[in-house]
């Protein structure tokens, strides 16, 4: 990683992949709280395979966050804090909704992971681009139907 | 989002290049997806030096050739299953409909994202519908794989961006594959 941080360093890249990896970090951040609120907000008798989805999805946030942590100690930056609370969509009644949520939760984080893709290079490149494609196969779990363009939403319409 | 990521550096300089790197019909192909990388084109390293630039330039534009014209090789073919697999033709289809998506994503706006006239046939469907299904997923799967190195070698961060996109599109679709026959469904939950 040190030769990484020299190479970008060299090309007066690394506060742009710095700034990248902490916004992926705040979304991550996020991503790790709402799937907590949605996991409490769920029964796991009444709706087990939800409650699976839920918690599979709450441990691999904490491991994108967490991978995020060490890149950005990497690059010699601090990484930004969690906020206390984040915004959650009210009401959450019914399966069906918790779904929508972690959907567009997940498309989020998509296009997050897109848009870091476009602002890093090389090994940090490499981690963004796998980051995006399993958040867009878990997107997938709470879609249920596949996108054309998961975390670049301008090519959609074309 | 963050200040340092909406700076375009080096659009001046790639904008001289591209329009006369894309003087030539073989690489118009390109200019789709290639066209938007002036303005916030977020490549956080490229070099100001304008030859490092067009040789950066050069390498996407074949980047995108060899791309575009793997995404036609598997709309095609996912075109033939559909109709030598009836019963799975909503599958191909699908299939078929993604890819020429991304084909037409990396196609200038006035120019055809169907394959030209001499493009190679696409290669054999099995007879087999279970044969087809594999050989179609190792197809994809292969794809994915080439999608994701182009997104790491691409110079354009946004060209970068579109060839990942194209990677996750494609893992969701290996994600739902179906198990071996038409009548086994769609393989992963909905």
């Amino acid at each position: 990683m040190a030769r990484l941080v020299t190479l970008l360093r060299r090309r007066g890249a690394v506060v742009t992949a710095r700034a990248a990896l902490q916004t992926a970090l705040a979304a991550e951040h996020a991503a790790v709280y709402v799937y907590g609120v949605l996991g409490a907000r769920t029964s796991r008798s009444a709706q087990p395979e939800l409650h699976a989805d839920l918690t599979a999805a709450y441990v691999a946030h904490r491991g994108e966050r967490d991978r995020l942590v060490r890149a950005i100690r990497d690059l010699g930056a601090a990484p930004a804090a969690a906020e206390p609370a984040y915004q959650v969509p009210e009401p959450l009644d019914g399966p069906a909704v918790v779904r929508g949520v972690a959907a567009q939760l997940e498309s989020d984080c998509s296009s997050t992971w897109g848009w870091v893709v476009a602002g890093t290079e090389d090994a940090l490149r490499a981690e963004a681009v796998s980051a995006l494609i399993r958040a867009a196969v878990r997107e997938l779990v709470f879609r249920g139907t596949p996108e054309m363009f998961p975390g670049a939403d301008e090519h959609a319409d074309r | 989002m963050p200040e340092e990521l909406q700076d375009p550096q080096v659009a001046p300089v790639r904008t001289a290049t591209r329009r006369a790197l894309l003087g030539g019909s073989a690489t118009v192909a390109a200019a789709g997806v290639l066209g938007g990388c002036d303005a916030g084109d977020l490549t956080p390293g490229a070099d100001p030096e304008p030859g490092s630039v067009e040789a950066e330039v050069d390498a996407d534009t074949l980047l995108v050739e060899e791309v575009l014209s793997d995404v036609r090789s598997l709309a095609g073919w996912a075109a033939a299953a559909a109709r030598r697999h009836p019963r799975s033709r909503r599958h191909w289809a699908q299939l078929a409909a993604m890819h020429e998506a991304h084909a037409a994503a990396l196609t200038p706006d006035e120019a055809d994202p169907a394959a030209p006239p001499g493009t190679p046939a696409p290669g054999r469907v099995p007879a087999a519908a279970a044969a087809a299904l594999r050989a179609g997923r190792a197809r994809e799967q292969a794809h994915q794989d080439r999608l994701v190195a182009a997104a790491a070698a691409a110079g354009s961060g946004r060209l970068a961006r579109l060839f990942a996109s194209m990677a996750a599109a494609t893992a969701q679709r290996l994600a739902l594959w179906p198990a071996s026959s038409p009548s086994s469904g769609a393989g992963g939950r909905s």
